[in-house]
């Protein structure tokens, strides 16, 4: 879908959970988002070629790792909602977007969520961060679709540039 | 407390004990956190720390009886560690941080030293908040009252103590205009010159009050985090006497003229240091004193006579120790002290002038009293560009094993090691290690020159000025293991040393680490701002290929050392990720590494018996990577109390990262050493199978060898053994027997388990309600009240026991409802209380966070509809209460839950639960299996005693798409 269309039609999101089951999945192009995410969290949306919005009920059944297939493209995190009508928004372009690149795993990132108490008061902050955990991006999938990392490699698209996957790779191939 | 005379004042003769100093002694908090004395010198204050709570005491200075101050809520709220004396009568709390939002709190202090002093609390009009920042002399106080939202926008009033004291603050004692963004302030001695230091977006900003025109003027603005200002006086000339380093090398004493914005002439330098600090006298224009650390020892330099002979005598009364002024009155009567040393966590004083006497107030660590602690021994080495290169070391004092540790620094730039009381040092040496500690280019106190050749150094000239040190210590030691070992940079350079240096470092211990420089600056998308990236590139060096060269992840094919990784898991600082990626690439290369990651922890550790854990297992680490047995003099007992303590930590997360294949491991070697105890543990561990490992006979064996050596609780255990059947016959009399004599050596959870075997029947379904009775409410009367009687007594942990066993009897099958009903009864007759009739309100429902109980909180509130995930919750959060007199106390409520079959109900699982009326409480179920038994219709629920519902709903447990 073009983002022409998006703006007749408005926002089309999809339930994770339409895109979760990867189990028969031979090739395509994947997204693999770790999340680090405390309760109180309700919704986490990415805009790009699509709009994926991870809910509470996804957060409850992938709380550590989401993978899904996606489009290739560029997205970027949007929105953060609380179940206590919170909302992070406007978050700058730069520091949240991030590439999918085609036939590819892409690990871009934890996404941390978490609502630190504010000292003296009844409000919150929400603190939001994408960090770089690839050693244990790379132990979930080995533990977990060793197949898929077979056939497809897993490649770095979080922040910054990183080689941790090339050298675990050329490790594995020795 | 101890008076000694100045002139035979006496030294204490250390003792050596034969056994390890326990850890738990020599990681601790201080016990002094400061001490202040009254203008006139006749009362002082002293803040400490007793067992982890903070008091404060006042007393006279001549005649030392201290009484405690009520201690209040807004010093916890500040964080207060400190008080300074208004005048002999009053004092003020100053808090820790920068916010003059609160009240000023003021204590006024009555009565004498015979009857004890009683303090309170002056109370000032609501809207007044801010601190008292100055005593003026005079008795003059500089208030700075608060404004704004962020409380740093401050007016000063310089006002006479009574009227501060009576809450009249006129605008005619307010000086300058208001000042935004205050954080800081100073004052001159005498009172004539004020200065303020302010932040901005980008500057520090410091302002002279000009009291002639009223006006603040600014006097300097910097925006480089490394350069120092520090205003210290206004010269007659109307320069003012600073400390900076902005013209010289070294951190100096130096004219600075406002009119010119010039730096001038240099006042005072060292030779080789950075000053720490300076007293300048703005009448004399001279400088009385300056300080500086020489070779890390805290070091003063006093160039007004009189003071100068007193401070030789204090030399000469406490050699080889430190001595730092930390309080003094403003006639010269009284100073308070503490003297220190690497070896001496250090002592706090009174000293009287006249005649001279000093009295000992209190030791930092007085559970190090009598223990002797290695001291450091100067080693300077030249680097390789010619520096001086300043190390230390610390030679074990007894059970020496021949091995050095190379410890280096974190930082690395504008960071150093002192020469002072360590426990990390403290507790290697102790162990029979020698510890070498290095100051390498980047550290601070050498001058900027100094500090700026560390840049961009990892791997490079900081590691080469190491070990042109160690290179100098090995030329007149021998040793038979040398390791490496460090904190945050020093955990990256232990790491280093070790891949440069194969062929003589033998093992390396690497804490709070990096170990992938590239990914410092790809961790996180909030790294990628350029003020970010700049301050990092400004410490590592440019972002380019070159930085993997120097990254022992890349070069992990060349560690071939046993390594030990130690990591908090939320690191934010060297971000977890490296050490989790650094281990798993030395544990896919085949390499020999541990990893010791603690959940919840962060750059470092909050508590200090998480870190004497965490070195009783580097101990163990070093002593298995070396071959290092312990010395022959260390004693069995010392052994197996170190093995113990290591077994217990990894027992349970938290301590230690819960590893219980590792306990089970320490266990083995206390049990070795004959501990009863240990074989208990071991005993529990093959016969349950806890830690991976079930072997029910050699769980038995274990067992029966704890009980030879009389552990009561061995038997507890083996009667579970023989009443479950666990790799023996099933034999309920030999289980009792076993409790019966574990009761009569004392163990309570005896009890509870005769009273399980008792109430749950024989094999044969038996049920003997009057044994189940005796042996539930063993030594109780029927009057007492059963619940108040045992949370008093026990605790919750027993009233839950005692839930289990009534749940487990409800659930069993040889329970009939003629026993049901007896049970009943009995329950309502012990329990002290008629069946009592709740109020209930469902609060939310749906799935719960793994901690659920804890929360009382839905993580999905309103789903009846919850995806079957294996360890899942869900349940129901109510309100239960009663009125205001049963508010507070407990009550007993029956939790049923069923399966729902085609309409057909069926009981899976009953609970006696003791909810606390007036409060929240959650029924929740837990879901142990992710299969297809536990999909569909579920139902709890509540009723009273008899059986009134309290509410019953309905959950679908849904597969996930």
């Amino acid at each position: 879908m073009g983002y022409g269309m998006q703006l007749i039609v408005g926002i089309i999101s999809f339930s994770l959970l339409v895109f979760s089951n990867i189990s028969h999945s031979k090739d395509g192009t994947y997204l693999l988002l770790g999340l680090n995410v405390q309760s109180g969290i309700k919704e986490i949306r990415f805009t790009g070629e699509r709009t994926i919005d991870i809910n509470q009920n996804d957060l409850l059944v992938h709380p550590d790792y989401i993978l899904l297939k996606v489009k290739p493209g560029q997205y970027r995190l949007t929105r953060v909602k609380t179940n206590n009508r919170q909302q992070a928004v406007g978050f700058e372009k730069e520091l949240w977007t991030f590439n999918i690149q085609k036939e590819a795993i892409n690990y871009v990132g934890h996404i941390s969520a978490s609502r630190a108490p504010l000292l003296l008061s009844f409000f919150s902050q929400l603190y939001i961060e994408q960090e770089n955990y690839s050693s244990l991006a790379w132990k979930y999938m080995e533990a977990n679709h060793k197949d898929m990392m077979l056939k497809l490699p897993l490649v770095y698209q979080g922040p910054g540039h990183d080689e941790f996957f090339t050298l675990m790779r050329e490790d594995s191939e020795k | 407390m101890r008076c000694f005379t100045w002139i035979f004042f006496i030294v204490f003769s250390n003792f050596s004990l034969a056994d390890f100093i326990p850890p738990e002694k020599l990681f601790q908090n201080y016990s002094v956190e400061s001490i202040a004395i009254s203008p006139a010198g006749s009362m002082f204050s002293l803040f400490v720390n007793e067992n982890g709570k903070q008091k404060l005491y006042v007393s006279k200075t001549d005649s030392i009886k201290f009484s405690q101050v009520n201690f209040y809520k807004p010093f916890f709220l500040h964080g207060a560690v400190s008080v300074d004396w208004l005048d002999e009568k009053h004092f003020t709390v100053i808090p820790s941080q920068s916010n003059y939002s609160y009240k000023p709190i003021i204590v006024r202090v009555d009565g004498n030293e015979k009857s004890g002093f009683k303090t309170s609390k002056i109370r000032f009009k609501p809207n007044l908040k801010g601190v008292v920042v100055a005593v003026l002399p005079g008795q003059e106080v500089l208030l700075a009252r608060a404004y704004g939202l962020d409380k740093l926008d401050v007016q000063l009033y310089r006002l006479p103590l009574k009227d501060l004291l009576k809450g009249k603050f006129g605008s005619k004692y307010k000086i300058g205009p208001k000042i935004d963004s205050v954080i800081s302030f100073h004052a001159s001695v005498n009172g004539t010159d004020i200065m303020v230091s302010t932040l901005s977006a980008e500057t520090v900003d410091f302002w002279y009050l000009d009291q002639s025109e009223g006006q603040w003027k600014l006097l300097y603005s910097k925006d480089d985090l490394e350069e120092n200002f520090i205003p210290l006086a206004r010269r007659p000339s109307g320069d003012f006497a600073v400390l900076s380093n902005r013209i010289s090398d070294r951190l100096s004493v130096v004219n600075f003229s406002m009119k010119d914005e010039l730096f001038g002439e240099v006042i005072f330098q060292n030779n080789s240091y950075d000053l720490t600090g300076a007293v300048y006298d703005s009448i004399e224009d001279r400088v009385v004193s300056v300080s500086y650390l020489d070779h890390g020892r805290f070091t003063q330099e006093i160039f007004v006579e009189a003071s100068q002979a007193m401070f030789n005598s204090l030399a000469a009364t406490f050699p080889d120790k430190q001595i730092i002024l930390l309080a003094a009155d403003s006639v010269g009567k009284w100073y308070a002290l503490l003297t220190f040393s690497s070896d001496d966590p250090g002592s706090v004083y009174l000293l009287k002038r006249k005649p001279l006497q000093a009295y000992l107030i209190a030791d930092m660590i007085e559970d190090l009293d009598g223990y002797e602690l290695s001291s450091s021994t100067p080693i300077r080495s030249i680097s390789d560009e010619g520096k001086n290169i300043e190390a230390s070391l610390y030679r074990p004092i007894k059970h020496d094993n021949k091995t050095l540790l190379i410890m280096p620094h974190g930082g690395p730039i504008g960071v150093r090691d002192y020469n002072q009381y360590n426990p990390q040092i403290q507790f290697l040496a102790d162990r029979g290690y020698t510890v070498l500690t290095v100051n390498f280019r980047g550290s601070w106190g050498f001058g900027r020159e100094f500090l700026d050749a560390g840049r961009g150094q990892f791997g490079k000239g900081i590691e080469s000025d190491i070990l042109a040190a160690y290179e100098t210590v090995v030329q007149d030691h021998n040793f038979n293991h040398v390791c490496t070992i460090g904190s945050s940079y020093g955990g990256y350079s232990a790491m280093m040393l070790a891949i440069n240096r194969p062929e003589e470092i033998d093992c390396v211990v690497s804490m709070f680490g990096v170990y992938d420089l590239p990914l410092l600056f790809s961790s996180s998308n909030l790294h990628q701002t350029e003020s970010y990236r700049s301050a990092l590139r400004s410490i590592v060096g440019d972002n380019s290929l070159e930085l993997k060269n120097y990254s022992p992840i890349f070069l992990a094919d060349k560690l071939d050392v046993p390594t030990l990784i130690i990591a908090g898991m939320k690191d934010k600082v060297a971000h977890f990720e490296q050490s989790s990626r650094m281990a798993l690439r030395l544990e896919r290369l085949g390499k020999k590494v541990t990893s010791l990651f603690f959940p919840g922890v962060g750059h470092g550790h909050h508590f200090y018996h998480h870190e004497w854990h965490q070195f009783l297992y580097i101990d163990s680490f070093i002593r298995d990577a070396t071959g290092n047995s312990y010395h022959a003099s260390v004693s069995k007992q010392s052994k197996v109390e170190d093995f113990l303590t290591l077994g217990r930590g990894f027992e349970s997360n938290g301590v230690l990262p819960k590893d219980l294949e590792k306990a089970v491991g320490f266990y083995h070697k206390a049990a070795k050493l004959n501990n009863p105890s240990a074989m208990y543990k071991l005993g529990v561990a093959y016969s349950t199978g806890r830690g991976g490992i079930k072997d029910p006979e050699k769980g038995r064996l274990w067992l029966e060898k704890a009980i030879e050596l009389g552990e009561t609780r061995a038997k507890v255990a083996l009667a579970d053994v023989y009443y479950l059947g666990i790799g023996v016959e099933k034999n309920a009399e030999a289980a009792r027997d076993l409790l019966v004599s574990a009761i009569e050596e004392g163990d309570q959870g005896a009890h509870w388990k005769l009273a399980l075997f008792d109430c749950l029947g024989g094999e044969d379904g038996s049920f003997d309600f009057n044994l189940c009775e005796s042996s539930l409410f063993h030594g109780m009367t029927q009057k007492d009240k059963f619940l108040d009687v045992f949370y008093k007594k026990y605790g919750v942990d027993s009233v839950d026991v005692l839930n289990s066993i009534l749940s487990k009897l409800f659930m069993s099958d040889s329970f009939s409802q003629e026993s049901e009903r007896l049970v009943l009864d009995m329950i309502q007759r012990r329990y002290g209380a008629k069946t009592y009739h709740p109020k209930f309100k469902q609060l939310g429902y749906g799935a719960f966070d793994s901690d659920a109980r804890n929360l009382n909180s839905p993580s999905v509130d309103k789903l009846d509809e919850i995806p079957l995930v294996k360890g899942m919750q869900f349940g129901i959060q109510s309100k239960i209460w009663g009125d205001k007199k049963t508010d507070g106390t407990f009550t007993l409520l029956r939790e049923k839950w069923f399966k729902v079959d085609k309409g057909e109900k069926i009981l899976v699982e009953e609970r006696f639960v003791t909810p606390k009326l007036g409060q929240e409480y959650s029924f929740i179920r837990e879901v142990d299996k992710a299969d297809h038994e536990e999909l569909g219709e579920w139902q709890v629920l509540v009723t009273t005693l008899d059986g009134e519902v309290l509410t019953n709903r309905s959950f679908e447990l849904v597969p996930i798409h």
